[in-house]
């Protein structure tokens, strides 16, 4: 198991009548950012709660760092940060409060416990406001605090279930830093969202989830790979949509015209050198351009070609 | 340690809570204030004890006996002892308390059923020969008293038969004396058994304490050895500890109400990832409970003494007391706790279980001097509550083989509820 922070094997649950997660595996390397991506109700939080010893598989196993979460679960939790989607923290009491709390409840204690809290209140910029009750902070500087004590015990793996859920612009940015930072210093990430453009930023390797089971895995440009380099030009037009179609499949670079309800759908080889040609070849047959959408190839559309759904309305 | 840290955690929470210490010492320190300011003062010894002057009817139909033609006391002579009770009654001693008439039997009666007098005294016709053992009847004082009415008529009842014990003590020394004298072949002529009798019933302790006649010793012991708390004392000592014993059981369903509000919140969840198993988390909140009562009780307790200078009794019967208690509304909040589902449920448990049973369990605190006074020693044991009351009554009367048992029930109710609440929080978070 060298060289893997997280070995997931075959892992399965049920809420009654509900298949949440089908015989997921997959490994997360060492010092990697490992993105689970899907739609919410896709099955990432009850991965990652068995994961992280919350809720018990009913097949499968899982290893952290090398230990068996069923069969040693206080050594793995050792090794595990966790920042739950939801903020957990006591908000009648202060953030340096919570931090003590918590610090001790991963065994830290007096100098040591003291001088972590202290690093975590500055990488979390909450130093200012480390006296002051939770319950009077903004969403932003409760969700630092919720990752704040995820950090406090050094872990080598942390998991953040969808930490920017929820927050204004500035907080999400520094978070995204932060997750960044840490892998930076050697720390493991799993990381869980449905925000594509999150995934695409931060991740070594994502995990396409939908309905309890990965269907992609692999880096971005693996992942891009399965629907090809092509661009999506998406166009509306006012005119006769035949005639459009007949001259632009004409164009050297246009692979693909589906037609849908007045909207025309061109894949493409490099959507800069083709349009104005697509505009010119559609001036001949008196066809008139009202709107045009260019997609450069993103999870969004690896999602829609591998469900025939987006992940945004799912 | 965890545990510790867990259960000094919520300590800290639960007293940064106004709720909590409202309800954990505002509360049953506001309600015997109120009892106190009610009867005109919160007890301490300058100031004077007020209540409502009751109206007492007295009928005395004592006819007097033969064996004592003639009672002197004071000065005065009397007939009958009848006749001395209701001259002591009417003593200026008593004018703050009760407004004394005399009257018929008949008038005496319809006067309390109209409600003009809160009690009439029957003192019956043979009332001085049963109490010198010349009747062979049974006698009785009738105390006929207003039904809506509980201290007036109590505080009479009390005071008359305080002093027919006098007569009585009296009576038997006067039987002792005589046996001892027959024994050595003495007798005494009629006038020496008059001066006998007189001074053997002469109740000038009320005002004499020094040479009085006749001292009626208590059984003693260090259990006893206390001061006799005053009356309004009394009254409040059994309001602060039915408040205390009431808020103490809502103390440990709140405490354990935190565990429902962690796992709401989602710290519980946090806790079970950190590497701490079930039972070292389980532990941590049931030792808050604890803890927390512990503190509450204590606090109460001295707050009581200090304050309302309520005695408390014996050290021991109420350490024991103070246990059971502690042991019995943590555990019974543990157990409250794993039957409700969520928060949500948590008025439904406040406003109606611990209301009723609290509210039942402490019953017998209201019903003194009532006639289902008896009835509520018994029927509050259907809850823990009522253990608890008991308890604590047995450990303030110095009664430590009560006290023993009451404790011994609270600690077999602690072990159900413990184990019940125990056993459904693992398969809950299993």
């Amino acid at each position: 198991m060298n060289g893997q922070a997280i070995k997931v094997q075959n892992l399965d649950k049920h809420f009654e009548d509900i298949h949440a997660v089908k015989d997921v595996s997959f490994e997360v390397r060492k010092g990697e950012i490992f993105s689970l991506l899907g739609p919410n109700g896709a099955g990432k939080t009850t991965t990652i709660g068995m994961i992280a010893g919350l809720l018990k598989p009913d097949a499968g196993e899982v290893w952290l760092m090398g230990h068996s979460v069923s069969r040693q679960p206080k050594t793995a939790k050792a090794e595990l940060g966790v920042v739950p989607q939801e903020v957990a923290l006591y908000e009648d009491i202060s953030a340096r409060a919570n931090l003590n709390f918590w610090g001790k409840m991963y065994s830290l204690r007096g100098q040591k416990l003291a001088g972590r809290v202290n690093e975590v209140l500055e990488l979390i910029e909450l130093k200012d406001r480390a006296t002051g009750a939770v319950s009077k902070f903004s969403g932003g500087m409760k969700r630092r605090l919720n990752v704040g004590v995820a950090l406090l015990h050094k872990p080598q793996v942390i998991i953040m279930d969808e930490p920017t859920v929820g927050i204004d612009p500035q907080s999400r940015r520094k978070i995204l830093d932060s997750v960044q930072h840490l892998r930076d210093q050697g720390v493991t990430i799993l990381y869980t969202t449905h925000y594509m453009e999150e995934a695409q930023e931060l991740s070594d390797r994502i995990a396409i989830m939908d309905h309890g089971e990965i269907i992609a895995l692999g880096t971005h440009q693996e992942l891009i790979d399965i629907v090809g380099e092509l661009d999506r030009i998406t166009l509306t037009i006012s005119g006769d949509s035949a005639k459009a179609v007949a001259v632009w499949q004409k164009i050297g670079g246009v692979e693909e015209i589906t037609s849908e309800d007045g909207v025309l759908h061109l894949l493409v080889k490099d959507s800069n050198q083709i349009l104005p040609g697509i505009f010119e070849a559609a001036a001949t047959v008196d066809v008139r351009i009202n709107s045009v959408e260019i997609r450069e190839p993103n999870l969004e559309a690896v999602f829609l070609h591998l469900t025939g759904r987006a992940l945004r309305d799912s | 340690m965890k545990s510790l840290t867990i259960a000094l955690k919520d300590m800290g929470r639960s007293f940064r809570s106004y709720f909590a210490l409202a309800f954990m010492f505002g509360v049953p320190i506001l309600m015997t204030l109120m009892f106190a300011f009610l009867f005109g003062g919160i007890g301490g010894e300058e100031q004077a004890f007020t209540v409502p002057v009751t109206d007492v009817i007295l009928v005395n139909q004592d006819e007097g006996s033969p064996h004592l033609p003639n009672l002197e006391l004071d000065g005065q002579s009397y007939t009958s002892l009848g006749a001395m009770l209701v001259d002591l009654l009417g003593a200026e001693d008593f004018s703050e308390l009760m407004r004394i008439r005399l009257a018929e039997e008949a008038d005496a009666r319809s006067a309390v059923n109209a409600q003009e007098a809160g009690v009439a005294v029957i003192i019956p016709p043979d009332f001085t020969n049963a109490l010198i053992g010349q009747s062979e009847g049974q006698v009785a004082i009738e105390f006929y008293k207003d039904p809506e009415l509980s201290l007036g008529p109590q505080l009479t009842q009390s005071i008359v038969m305080g002093i027919v014990d006098y007569f009585s003590s009296g009576t038997i020394s006067l039987e002792t004396v005589m046996t001892v004298l027959g024994e050595h072949g003495i007798t005494l002529s009629q006038t020496e058994l008059l001066e006998l009798i007189q001074t053997l019933t002469r109740f000038s302790e009320f005002d004499q304490p020094e040479s009085s006649a006749l001292t009626i010793i208590l059984p003693t012991g260090p259990e006893v050895e206390a001061e006799p708390a005053s009356l309004v004392q009394n009254i409040l000592r059994g309001v602060m500890g039915g408040m205390m014993i009431f808020y103490a059981f809502f103390t440990g369903t709140s405490t354990a109400q935190s565990i429902l509000e962690e796992e709401e919140n989602g710290t519980l969840a946090r806790l079970f990832i950190s590497p701490t198993d079930t039972r070292t988390i389980l532990n941590g909140k049931f030792m808050a409970g604890f803890l927390i009562i512990i503190i509450q009780v204590n606090v109460l307790l001295f707050f009581a003494n200090l304050v309302f200078r309520i005695n408390w009794g014996p050290l021991l019967p109420l350490i024991l007391f103070s246990i059971g208690l502690v042991a019995l509304s943590g555990t019974f909040g543990i157990f409250i706790m794993s039957l409700v589902k969520g928060t949500k449920q948590a008025g439904v448990i406040y406003g109606g279980v611990l209301t009723f049973t609290g509210m039942l369990g402490i019953s017998s605190v209201f019903t003194g001097g009532t006639p289902v006074e008896s009835l509520f020693e018994v029927v509050p044991l259907i809850v823990p509550q009522g253990w608890a009351m008991n308890a604590l009554k047995a450990s303030w009367s110095g009664n430590l083989a009560n006290t023993l048992l009451y404790t011994g029930g609270m600690l077999i109710w602690a072990v159900f509820f413990l184990a019940i609440g125990t056993a459904r929080f693992k398969k809950r978070f299993a």
